[in-house]
């Protein structure tokens, strides 16, 4: 294992503040889709082994949708996904189209698209969000969507990932649906060498 | 982690990491999407091992400090801990699973996430290296597996995501 150097108190407050914004803009954007409020409880950022994020869930094993994204410029990279445990993510389907949507394991074509459009709505007005702070134009690749175990979906993530580092900066965000109570977890994790992009835009020292 | 259930005791293994035990003991490793179980057996001791790694070769990547978390590095220790413990490596045969696609090609993504199916054709290279026959697979597609390695009798349990089972 190879811990990376933690960033000071005031550059993870700042990341913190970049995690909130960014969240409060895909949020805003969720929440014009589905024309519902949102409650977002927390956004917490702190550099973790990158194992720990099956501990928000029920382990490794439990259902889950992930939709999956990049965001890349010169000299930035990072990694965004949204996650719904089941049978939220049928749910979410059913409020955006107006689908029942019975099983998550044979979702029609319609209802996964309709997923990856959540996905591409909210990361994408993240980005942006990021991009403004970074005057870089943020490109994103388009979303990919998994329904399968956790562990199973993040880890082909995940090794991406630990080719550089066990550890991560990981900027986490839980929101929940006023009336249906509906969770949804967005993840942002830029690479290593993006995060000094970041606090050099920033003019964090 | 380990825990008793009326299976006996189950050892837990996580990922990138490798464990190396006998019988009556059984093993299992949860969730393998683009990871790779690497299953170790010797069938006349009883002596097997169970390996959950995540890239194929130990020199291309940087954070490399642990070698369990590489097909070829984790096959050598796992190799040298079941010998010491007495199994011979004329008998042992390997298992492998896992190695899936998660997320489809065509969307984009880079070459990295088709990391599963380099993860297998390195295993399969890496155990005829050693000439170590592979006796049993399951791997590729795109859903998760979790495996369960019963080391009295070599056999394995593959759990899909939604409840399919089968034994290899």
């Amino acid at each position: 294992m190879s811990p990376m150097k933690r960033p000071s108190y005031l550059r993870i407050d700042a990341l913190k503040e970049l995690g909130n914004i960014g969240s409060a803009h895909a949020i805003t954007g969720l929440s014009e889709l589905l024309k519902k409020r949102i409650d977002v409880s927390i956004t917490n950022v702190d550099i973790i082994p990158l194992q720990i994020i099956y501990t928000l869930f029920k382990g490794p094993e439990s259902m889950v949708s992930v939709i999956y994204l990049e965001g890349y410029s010169d000299d930035f990279r990072g990694m965004m996904f949204l996650i719904f445990p089941n049978p939220e993510a049928s749910k979410m389907v059913e409020m955006a189209s107006g689908k029942k949507v019975t099983d998550v394991n044979s979702m029609d074509e319609y209802s996964l698209s309709t997923l990856k459009e959540i996905g591409n709505i909210m990361c994408g007005c993240y980005l942006n969000t990021l991009a403004s702070f970074i005057g870089q134009k943020i490109m994103h690749s388009i979303p990919q969507l998994s329904n399968d175990m956790l562990g199973a979906v993040m880890d082909s993530i995940l090794i991406d990932l630990s080719m550089e580092s066990d550890y991560a900066i990981v900027l986490e965000t839980a929101f929940t649906l006023t009336q249906s109570k509906c969770k949804g977890f967005l993840f942002f994790i830029p690479t290593s060498e993006s995060i000094n992009t970041i606090f050099d835009a920033l003019g964090v020292e | 982690m380990v825990y008793r259930s009326e299976a006996g005791v189950v050892i837990k293994v996580g990922m990138a990491q490798y464990r190396v035990g006998e019988a009556p003991m059984k093993m299992m490793t949860l969730a393998l999407g683009s990871c790779i179980g690497i299953v170790l057996y010797d069938q006349a001791v009883r002596i097997g091992a169970l390996a959950h790694v995540m890239h194929p070769r130990r020199d291309r990547v940087k954070s490399n400090a642990n070698k369990a978390k590489f097909v070829d590095t984790a096959i050598d220790l796992m190799l040298s801990r079941m010998i010491k413990r007495g199994a011979d490596i004329r008998r042992i045969v390997a298992k492998i699973f896992g190695g899936s696609t998660m997320f489809g090609s065509a969307a984009g993504g880079k070459g990295v996430i088709q990391i599963g199916e380099e993860n297998t054709r390195v295993a399969r290279l890496e155990l005829a290296a050693k000439n170590i026959p592979l006796v049993a697979e399951s791997v590729g597609g795109s859903k998760g597996r979790t495996i369960l390695f019963d080391l009295f009798d070599g056999s394995v349990l593959v759990r899909y995501a939604y409840g399919d089972e089968e034994i290899c």
